[in-house]
């Protein structure tokens, strides 16, 4: 199992699209800080807005950035070759899922830590109140968290639908279905989104380990649900 | 050379040595009433053959006769409803070692094209726990070379084929399975594949390789395995198949096809057809045929005896299995 999660991660490290994103998320972060920046009056914290907003964004991104991935590997049918090293496709997938968690964990780490670099001075030079060094460590591993939950979620998703674009599709869709099954159902604070904007928060409606317990849940429903599919699957 | 006595060579797990099993019995591959179908679509139907370590078989059909999902049976990536399809005496899924008895050439140029070719080979590598040196020994044996820095994306066909061919051979298998690697490549990089696959055999291995056609693999194969709609069509040595290409023939070109194919037939001739002005006459007694028409004063402008290509035979034989779609 070992080396396979090596040789996941090895796929990811030899790639550009990896190093991309690794470029592209704190901007990302950073950039949707702007309006609670510039408008402090609203907010007492940049950094609490920065957890609900950029902690979402990121996090689906890295949901997105995995799922590519995994199912570009079915569309270029380069999983085939996996299953020609590690016959038995269980292990193939729990390694991506694995490792996708990995580097999500690093993405989110790496994009905590360099748009808490950018906000905190800016903030401090609009007289907004910094939280302290704990908060900030807890904040950025929190990130972190998050971004490992919906690497593997994600991942998981990508062997479900094997198309980038439609698994893509899905992940951005699932915020509006997110919404109105939250609603009609009356659960909408245990959702996968709203348990993020939760943990942006350090605990809301359902507290910080709650949160990611929930998220740690779905991530290993679905990965049974893809392990199910993909054990199965023929590769026409 | 001889692979199974390299002292370097890592002996497929319950292989003593090729072509022998625990038992002494397994053969390289060996497929029995293998049946695929997708959903109406009968793609394999009770296909059986076998392939024998030290040999090369021409897996050959139409396009769309089952020779790829036959190969997918057998690595696992398809599931048959029905028979089995066994290497080294296993499926391929109960290999101990799959890397080490199996090398795979399924995909031509499956492989992330933003990604170096030697990246992706030391990805494979590690997946099997195989040492990056063994890496660098497969890129030279294909001829690689410097390519090997470049991103796969850049890659000529010809130099995807020669990837896909390393990343078999990473494991030093005993059993290669090769589907279509003649596909696009120049007269030069078929005559390397002819060479390379010669060479697989002569160090003891098995070889299966798929064709539509058999002209690039004519003189490679020892035996065709000839299928069409996913049945066996034939089973035969280059040499069965020959002689099963049929008797020579006498073709004659003249002023009056009809008048010669109806004096040719009141004399005993067995005329098989005509094309134009041209008759083909079983047999090959040019002379007879020749005199019988300047006896009768039919002019003749071509006369010649012609023994139909092992291609023709394989026409002959997969004439019309095609698969409709």
């Amino acid at each position: 199992m070992t080396a396979l999660i090596s040789a996941e991660a090895t796929k990811l490290r030899t790639v550009r699209s990896t190093w991309s994103v690794l470029l592209v998320l704190p901007l990302v972060a950073v950039v949707s800080l702007f309006d609670a920046v510039f408008d402090p009056v609203e907010h007492n914290s940049v950094l609490v807005d920065f957890m609900d907003v950029s902690l979402t964004v990121v996090a689906i991104i890295v949901a997105a950035f995995a799922a590519v991935n995994v199912g570009g590997e079915f569309l270029r049918r380069t999983v085939g070759l996996d299953y020609l090293t590690v016959p038995r496709r269980v292990p193939v997938l729990a390694a991506k899922m694995a490792a996708f968690a990995y580097a999500g964990a690093l993405l989110g780490l790496a994009t905590g830590a360099v748009a808490h670099a950018v906000v905190i001075p800016i903030a401090l030079g609009r007289d907004v109140p910094p939280d302290g060094i704990g908060q900030i460590v807890a904040r950025i591993a929190t990130v972190a968290v998050a971004t490992a939950l919906l690497g593997a979620l994600g991942a998981a998703i990508g062997v479900l639908v094997p198309h980038p674009a439609i698994a893509v599709g899905a992940i951005i869709g699932w915020q509006l279905v997110e919404g109105v099954l939250g609603a009609a159902l009356g659960i909408a604070p245990y959702l996968p989104i709203s348990l993020l904007t939760s943990a942006a928060h350090l605990g809301g409606t359902v507290s910080l380990p709650a949160a990611f317990g929930l998220l740690a849940s779905y991530a290993a429903l679905v990965g049974a649900a893809a392990m199910l599919v993909g054990r199965r699957r023929d590769l026409n | 050379m001889n692979l199974a006595t390299h002292p370097d060579r890592r002996l497929p797990a319950g292989t003593q040595r090729f072509g022998e099993d625990m038992n002494g019995t397994a053969k390289a591959v060996e497929v029995a009433g293998l049946t695929k179908h997708f959903g109406s679509l009968r793609a394999v139907d009770e296909l059986d053959f076998t392939v024998e370590y030290g040999s090369v078989v021409g897996f050959l059909g139409p396009n769309g006769a089952g020779k790829t999902t036959t190969l997918r049976c057998l690595v696992g990536h398809v599931r048959p409803q029905a028979g089995h399809a066994l290497i080294a005496g296993r499926p391929y899924r109960d290999l101990a070692d799959p890397v080490s008895t199996v090398g795979a050439v399924l995909e031509n140029g499956a492989a992330h094209p933003g990604r170096s070719g030697r990246n992706h080979l030391r990805i494979l590598a590690r997946q099997a726990r195989i040492g990056p040196e063994r890496v660098e020994a497969v890129i030279d044996r294909v001829g690689l070379g410097d390519a090997a820095r470049r991103r796969v994306g850049g890659y000529s066909l010809g130099m995807r084929q020669r990837l896909t061919l390393a990343a078999a051979l990473l494991g030093d298998p005993a059993v290669m399975l090769l589907d279509e690697p003649a596909n696009g490549l120049d007269p030069e990089g078929i005559r390397w594949l002819r060479e390379f696959l010669r060479g697989l055999a002569a160090e003891g291995r098995a070889v299966l390789v798929s064709s539509h056609g058999l002209a690039e693999l004519e003189l490679t194969i020892d035996k065709a395995v000839v299928i069409g709609h996913g049945r066996l069509i034939a089973e035969q040595s280059l040499s069965e198949l020959a002689a099963a290409a049929g008797e020579p023939q006498t073709l004659i070109t003249v002023a009056e096809p009809d008048r010669l194919a109806d004096v040719l037939r009141r004399d005993g001739h067995e005329v098989l057809g005509r094309d134009g002005d041209r008759l083909t006459v079983a047999g090959d007694d040019a002379r007879t045929v020749g005199r019988i028409a300047f006896e009768h004063g039919i002019a003749v402008d071509r006369l010649a005896t012609a023994r139909p290509s092992l291609e023709e035979a394989y026409f002959r034989l997969t004439a019309g299995k095609e698969a409709i779609r």
